[in-house]
């Protein structure tokens, strides 16, 4: 299971950076090429308001590289986690430190799809139809809640371990 | 830790090394040298009533208080 979750993580990271660098060059065309960027995107779309639509996508693009930013973070510190675990030393006060950024990371995730979800339905309303597909995930905050309990659990426990491990 | 463990002078009475006091209240060398060099966090009773009992001390004789030295753990 560790070396299945270890090759998901590594496959993760890579596609996030590959994601996060095409929506970031489709958010740059957006600004380079307005009119070329708009007609190819109206043909998946007819929108009614083109200002409302491009400032609905560019709104929602904005939360791309905070988004992969924290993904990367989140992907690169679970493996490390994972890389302890696999050296018998899981309990270590670096992998609590580690869980609170991956908490953060998944904060901050959240807080993107916020944003996606304003320029998403921006984008929606001007559109006239459902285009983006977004709804609100209850899941996500879930998690975060979870991860950053679950930090908080570990940074003791591996307190109380490395404490238990000098009494002699 | 302020609490220093003084062993050296108790060891010297006895004619006994440290080797030799570790393997009779059966813990390793190192644990002892932790315990001696003030890295340890905690003894446990069994731990001082072995040391006790193999060199014929009592806790005080052992234990001592050291003004000044880091409260929260390490001094190094």
């Amino acid at each position: 299971m560790l070396v299945v979750s270890r090759c998901v993580l590594r496959a993760l990271l890579v596609l996030n950076i590959l994601a996060g660098v095409s929506l970031l060059l489709l958010l740059g065309w957006s600004f380079l090429d307005q009119s070329r960027f708009l007609s190819a995107a109206l043909r998946v779309s007819p929108a009614v308001d083109e200002a409302m639509f491009l400032a609905g996508f560019r709104i929602a693009f904005s939360a791309i590289l905070p988004a992969t930013i924290a993904a990367h973070l989140l992907f690169t510190r679970l493996l490390a986690i994972l890389r302890s675990v696999a050296q018998g030393q899981p309990f270590a006060s670096a992998n609590g430190r580690r869980l609170q950024v991956s908490a953060w990371s998944l904060l901050v995730i959240q807080l993107c799809d916020l944003l996606f979800g304003y320029g998403a339905t921006m984008a929606d309303l001007a559109a006239g139809e459902r285009v983006s597909g977004w709804s609100p995930s209850l899941a996500g905050w879930i998690a975060v809640l979870l991860v950053f309990v679950l930090a908080g659990v570990f940074s003791e426990g591996s307190r109380l371990r490395a404490e238990a491990e000098l009494t002699i | 830790m302020p609490i220093r463990i003084e062993l050296d002078a108790l060891l010297q009475q006895q004619r006994m090394t440290q080797t030799e006091l570790a393997q009779r209240i059966g813990i390793t060398a190192p644990n002892l040298n932790i315990l001696k060099t003030g890295k340890a966090k905690a003894i446990r009773f069994s731990t001082l009533s072995a040391i006790c009992r193999e060199l014929g001390c009592q806790p005080g004789d052992i234990l001592r208080w050291e003004a000044g030295a880091d409260e929260d753990g390490d001094d190094e």
